[in-house]
């Protein structure tokens, strides 16, 4: 049953400054309970979590449990010549250490390719890879452990770096390609031959560090200290599923022997969808050979080193326009760092690819997408999974393509902006719910972009006096991003949800939504209730999340890729009104406490079901490549100094469609929170990496932005229902990643004329590139003239 | 020995080691996990808590340091069941998400509007830039705040008797520096670079000796005049230098940079002395010392002696003291007439950096023409530095651009920066001389 209630022509823009939600509810009202979607109710963890009484899993108490921790290679690709235990376990004969060689199973978790080992085997193959485990009764015990192991290694050469696997390849050195996609249309070559303007560009990023606040961790029980006798897990983490999956195949166990809980979860952004699999597999090993509950809980140092990061990237542009700015042929090369595995790095590729071309229509296209390996930890999901990367360099490239031809940034994206009718790379017609241009409209009407582009711009080629006056620069940006699992993800999956009806501690009637899409801080756990409530008519306080728990809740999918309130959202959506349906009308409690009194508890689960009508082909990347698309629009005003080249952002307004508002108070606060992400990405975040390892490693040098860095934000929600989502409602927490990176190195360029293609663009960037621009003069160090 | 405090409104005591941190002890031995340690080195801010009132990091705080003090975590803000006004704005104004920043700065935001009369947004993300927040964008957080400030009750008395003014286990202890032996002891201050220092530095720091809590020491904390001098005590904090009215009114640069210093966190612990004796030459306050002429008094328990500032700093992180010395106070002359003074620092964003340039300058001006001029910078060599030949320069001349290119050149020929992972000596050479030039044409 797909909910079918989004009606299927645009709905106007709301009115400034009014919160969206006066619209209908999701479902056909056939009930008299108010609505509660398109409302802000407070978030259902909110007051244990502001008394500080929520417990993350650093906090749980639990008697005599172990510390458990890794021991890491120092060396970027190595063989293992040996690793000696004897001199920790002589000092301390209780403590366990395991390697490799202990693995009840194959050493391996279970992603995509199989290829990530658990614990080094013969090679090390990036720094910071774990080489063996320690369990102690105490954390200073387990560091002395640590300290007291020796392993031999014999260092081997290493690709460290993309520019490194690039110059290799183009030396026709051996390299190794984790992935490859792409997709290309004939005619592109013909468009380029007879192309009035050809605009060429390169543009890399760097790694970005999640950052969460609270670091990995995991509490591992073993069946002897568990409720059920199963090997119980619990943990920070955003797909208990995936953790399941893992554990099984590398222990060898049945799926009800092990059972994997979420604990609260202190932060995510991708971070903690791939790399739990290996701290639980970790604390799960060691718990199941001490024979006691193991804690495992990174250290800072350790989570920034260790862990993934977003894919850096190098995205080449050919792109061929008329003399107006529309587009005739676009030409891209994606290339991601992938890291030491393959891990997601397909996944992640083919969304790259996907969304390269940006939310622009273009009639002949050709994207060429390959993940290549580096010695360094293999790189993961973040928000925006590889759309964050290609956005940047394609929203650059449209800023090029203005300048070459005397536009201003928003009238190039005006042009070609896509329309409900326009056609996506992979042969996608969009018909339904695209708000690109209506972005565009409502942020120029916000803000005056083009007027005070246009101004800054005049300024500063009539030349300012030099008063030390802060440069002011605007930048803008157009983004997409689309929500669900890409390509057939969806179709295979067909998520399934349960919702149940029993009767709660006080004997009243209460509604458990059970799936495992987890709440690691957008608010999940408040939003499904609220899709509920609405859809079976149920009071908002009656309809209860059930903590993800593999023993107690149906595999619906791991909680990523923008798919939880479209996807789990719609099925949730018809399991309410499936519901509403049984109990035969009326009011909810009166006639759900009837039903309960007469049959005891019930039951209904159903599945996503995805639209029959379309489908997705892997092999020539043509067909459906996600059911809906949100878009987003976002602009920068900051003030560069005129002395230091430091970028400030005063203001930022966005303008996001997301189909449809369930929670705006929490639609703002992801759209806020994942463009202040971007923001960082394009101006502050910087990791270099020195050896395979990153330089910044702690909160005290990788640089993210705090409360007075921020700008001030104006976020206005548009709603455009896509069919595909519950009332019309498409994903959010990741498309706000996709446009603020390069609004705000547009609005340094706006201020200071230098162009600057990576992200992130810092001072010591902005100055190199100024110099090589010939608009800052090289003096050198130490006042020397060049 | 056992450390007596007031946490949460009730007096409790600690057999824990007077080194331990804070945050273990509310942790594992009071069970209060509010606080999280999110980076144990006072840059992330989950683990503030309220210490008479001001905000700092507990992962920061040695337990010695509370005794006779009131804490207030996290679990102590509502008023039993009842939420304070800041919780209350957070929780309906979207100011939390994950929620492991918010306890943090539930308690930064309270301490804020007890502080302040009139909240206003730069001064709400001024005081809570110690906390970082990965989640929200910071938006609804500082909209919450100010919400809460037009709560009539806001500043209520969080818990039962939990403000600074009732803490009932007494007054915290002050000690005499004359009754305490110097020999073979460790100085510590605020301890912000001694516990930021990780686990294994603060294990050899502990194996070394017999540690000496300066903040307790009475003749190390007080501001005052003397004979046309302001003097200042080592154990003063950056957050007394950056309110003082002496201060404010005579040396507004050192009330500037005082402000600068990391966060409202660090700034309620960290004092001027330890800057100094730390040494780093990314140090704020050392270049402002330098450009303001100040003189150091050392002693040892018995002696003094008062050493020019300009002297203090001998090689990368060594100076002039010996063992069993300590930094008594600093004497600064009170600046006069015609004294303009120039002050920029330079970190990669708004709040919580280390410098990757700094440079104050102070000078003096008669009919138009520079007749005194004393140029500092941090972070652009091993030391902090003056910039004499710079300085040599202005003086004569009026400051005019023709000068401010010279002075801006010379000030570069004068020191070596170094490319890091902060920044590249190019950048920081490049932007020396921009701020010298820059601080030479503010006279006009
Ligand atoms: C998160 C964070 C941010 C920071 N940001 C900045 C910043 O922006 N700018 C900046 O300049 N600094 C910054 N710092 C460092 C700054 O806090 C310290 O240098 C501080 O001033 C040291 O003072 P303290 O009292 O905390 O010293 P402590 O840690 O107590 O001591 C530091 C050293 O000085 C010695 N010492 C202390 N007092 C004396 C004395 N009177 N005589 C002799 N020796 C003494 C101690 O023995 C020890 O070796 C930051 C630190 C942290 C943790
Ligand atoms: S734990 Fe990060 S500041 Fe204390
Ligand atoms: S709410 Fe997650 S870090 Fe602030």
């Amino acid at each position: 049953m797909v909910s079918g209630a989004a009606p299927s022509t645009h709905k106007p823009l709301l009115a400034a400054g009014t919160e969206p939600g006066h619209t209908a509810p999701v479902s056909a009202s056939h009930h008299a309970t108010p609505s509660v979607v398109g409302t802000s109710p407070r978030r259902r963890d909110g007051v244990a979590k502001v008394k500080g009484e929520t417990r993350f899993v650093a906090d749980m108490d639990c008697p005599g449990a172990w510390c458990g921790r890794a021991l890491r290679a120092p060396l970027a690709r190595a063989r293992v010549v040996s690793i000696d235990s004897s001199a920790a376990l002589a000092a301390d004969p209780e403590i366990v250490v395991l390697t490799a060689a202990d693995l009840p199973g194959p050493n391996v978790l279970a992603v995509i390719e199989d290829d990530w080992p658990v614990l080094a085997g013969e090679f090390v193959n990036h720094a910071t890879e774990p080489v063996a485990l320690v369990a102690a009764p105490t954390a200073e015990r387990a560091r002395a452990a640590l300290e007291a192991l020796v392993v031999d290694y014999e260092e081997l050469p290493a690709i460290l770096d993309l520019k490194a696997a690039l110059a290799a390849e183009e030396a026709g050195e051996p390299v190794s390609v984790l992935a490859s996609c792409g997709l290309g249309h004939e005619g592109v070559e013909a468009a380029f031959a007879s192309a009035p303007v050809i605009v060429d560009g390169v543009y890399w990023t760097g790694h970005q560090e999640h950052l969460y606040i609270e670091p990995q961790g995991v509490l591992a029980l073993p069946p002897n200290h568990s409720s059920d006798g199963s090997l119980e897990v619990v943990g920070s983490l955003q797909c208990p599923f995936y953790v399941h999956k893992a554990l099984t195949h590398l222990l060898g166990l049945e799926g009800d022997q092990v059972r994997v809980r979420q604990a609260p979860t202190g932060g995510g952004f991708g971070g903690k969808e791939d790399y739990p699999d290996m701290v639980a597999a970790h604390a799960a090993l060691l718990a199941l050979a001490v024979g006691q509950p193991v804690r495992v809980i990174y250290e800072r140092t350790e989570d920034m080193e260790a862990t993934t990061r977003r894919h850096p990237a190098r995205v080449t542009h050919r792109t061929a326009v008329a003399e107006d700015g529309k587009l005739l042929a676009q030409d891209i090369e994606v290339v991601f760092d992938g890291g030491a595995y393959v891990t997601l790095s397909p996944v992640v590729l083919s969304r790259g690819v996907l969304h390269a071309g940006g939310p622009y229509a273009c009639p002949a296209v050709r994207i060429r997408g390959r993940a290549m390996a580096t010695a360094t930890p293999p790189n993961g999901a973040f928000r925006g999974f590889g759309a964050p990367q290609v956005q940047f360099a394609g929203e650059r490239q449209m800023d090029r393509i203005a300048r070459r031809l005397g536009l201003d940034p928003l009238t190039v994206r005006e042009r070609n902006a896509y329309v409900i009718g326009d056609t996506t790379p992979t042969g996608q017609v969009l018909t339904s719910s695209v708000a690109a241009r209506e972005c565009l409209a409502e942020a120029e009407r916000r803000t005056d972009f083009r007027r005070r582009w246009r101004e800054a711009e005049a300024a500063r080629t009539a030349g300012r006096p030099d008063d030390g006056e802060p440069l002011p620069g605007l930048g803008l940006a157009l983004g997409w991003h689309g929500s669900g699992f890409t390509g057939n993800g969806e179709r295979r999956m067909r998520s399934p949800v349960r919702l149940r009806l029993v009767l709660d501690d006080e004997g009243a009637p209460q509604v458990q939504v059970r799936v495992s899409s987890t709440d690691f801080g957008q608010g999940t756990g408040t939003v499904l209730a609220q899709i509920v409530a609405d859809a079976c008519g149920a009071p908002f306080a009656s309809v209860c999340v059930i903590n993800p728990d593999t023993g107690e809740v149906p595999d619906s999918g791991p909680t990523v890729a923008s798919r939880t309130v479209m996807v789990v959202g719609g099925a949730l959506d018809a399991a309410g009104r499936e519901l509403a349906i049984k109990l035969g009308g009326g009011d909810f409690m009166e006639t759900a406490a009837s039903w309960l009194a007469q049959h005891g508890a019930l039951e209904i689960e159903t599945r996503h079901e995805p639209d029959p009508e379309t489908s997705f082909d892997e092999d020539t990347y043509s067909g459906t490549a996600y059911p809906a698309y949100g878009w987003t629009c976002a602009v920068v005003e900051a003030e560069l100094d005129p002395d230091t080249l430091e970028t400030r952002p005063r203001r930022l307004t966005t303008v996001t469609d997301v189909g449809r508002v369930i929670n705006p108070l929490f639609c703002k606060g992801q759209v806020e929170g994942g463009t202040l992400q971007a923001l960082g990405y394009g101006y502050l975040e910087e990791m270099t990496m020195e050896a395979g390892r990153p330089l910044q490693n702690s909160f005290a040098t990788y640089i993210v932005p705090t409360a007075a860095d921020a700008p001030e934000m104006d976020t206005v929600l548009l709603e455009h229902p896509a069919p595909a989502g519950p009332g019309g409602a498409k994903g959010v927490g990741e498309l706000p990643m996709n446009a603020g990176a390069a609004a705000v190195v547009g609005a340094m360029e706006n201020a200071t004329g230098i162009v600057s293609s990576r992200a992130p663009t810092t001072p010591e960037v902005l100055f190199e590139a100024g110099i090589v621009q010939g608009l800052i003069r090289d003096e050198g160090v130490g006042g020397g003239v060049a | 020995m056992t450390v007596s405090f007031t946490l949460n409104g009730g007096r409790v005591t600690s057999a824990a080691a007077a080194m331990a941190r804070l945050l273990d002890v509310l942790r594992d031995e009071f069970d209060l996990t509010g606080a999280k340690e999110g980076c144990g080195e006072g840059e992330c801010g989950a683990c503030t808590v309220l210490l008479d009132g001001d905000p700092v990091c507990a992962c920061l705080v040695p337990l010695g340091q509370v005794e006779g003090r009131t804490v207030l975590s996290v679990e102590g803000l509502a008023r039993g069941a009842e939420l304070a006004p800041v919780q209350r704005a957070l929780l309906d104004g979207g100011g939390i998400q994950c929620g492991a920043c918010t306890p943090g700065v539930a308690l930064s935001a309270q301490a804020h509007l007890e502080r302040c009369a009139q909240p206003t947004r730069s001064s709400v993300n001024e005081a809570l830039a110690g906390n970082i927040c990965r989640c929200t964008g910071y938006e609804r957080i500082t909209r919450s705040v100010l919400a809460a400030a037009q709560c009539e009750d806001r500043c209520a008395k969080s818990g039962p008797d939990a403000s600074p003014s009732d803490a009932p286990a007494g007054a915290a202890i002050e000690e005499d520096l004359s009754a305490a032996d110097l020999s073979k002891k460790i100085l510590i201050a605020g301890g912000t670079d001694l516990l930021a220092a990780g686990p294994a530095a603060w294990d050899r720091f502990r194996a070394g000796g017999e540690v000496l809590d300066l903040s307790k020491m009475r003749d190390l904390r007080g501001i005052g005049l003397v004979a046309e001098r302001v003097e200042i005590g080592a154990a003063v904090t950056f957050a007394e230098l950056r309110r003082h009215p002496l201060v404010r009114e005579h040396l507004p640069m050192l009330a500037q940079v005082a402000g600068l210093i990391g966060s409202h966190q660090i700034q309620n612990r960290a004092t001027i002395g330890g800057n100094m004796a730390n040494a780093s030459p990314a140090g704020d306050s050392l270049p402002v010392l330098l450009a303001l002429g100040a003189e150091v008094v050392i002693g040892d328990g018995e002696n003094e002696r008062c050493v020019p500032y300009a002297q203090f700093h001998t090689g990368y992180r060594q100076t002039v003291l010996t063992a069993g010395e300590l930094i008594l106070r600093l004497s600064l002359p009170l600046p006069g007439e015609g004294q303009h003074w120039f002050l920029r620092k330079v970190g990669t964003r708004a709040a919580q950096a280390i410098s990757k340039v700094l440079l104050a300058a102070c000078f003096e001006l008669r009919d138009g023409i520079v007749v005194g001029a004393r140029l500092a910078a941090g972070s652009v060599a091993a030391t902090p530095v003056l910039l004499d030949q710079a300085a040599a320069v202005c003086i004569g001349q009026r400051p005019q651009e023709e000068l401010a290119r010279r002075a801006a050149t010379q000030a570069r020929l004068e020191v070596k920066p170094m490319d890091d992972l902060r920044s590249s000596a190019r950048y920081r050479s490049h932007v020396l001389g921009r701020l010298v030039r820059r601080g030479i044409m503010s006279l006009r």
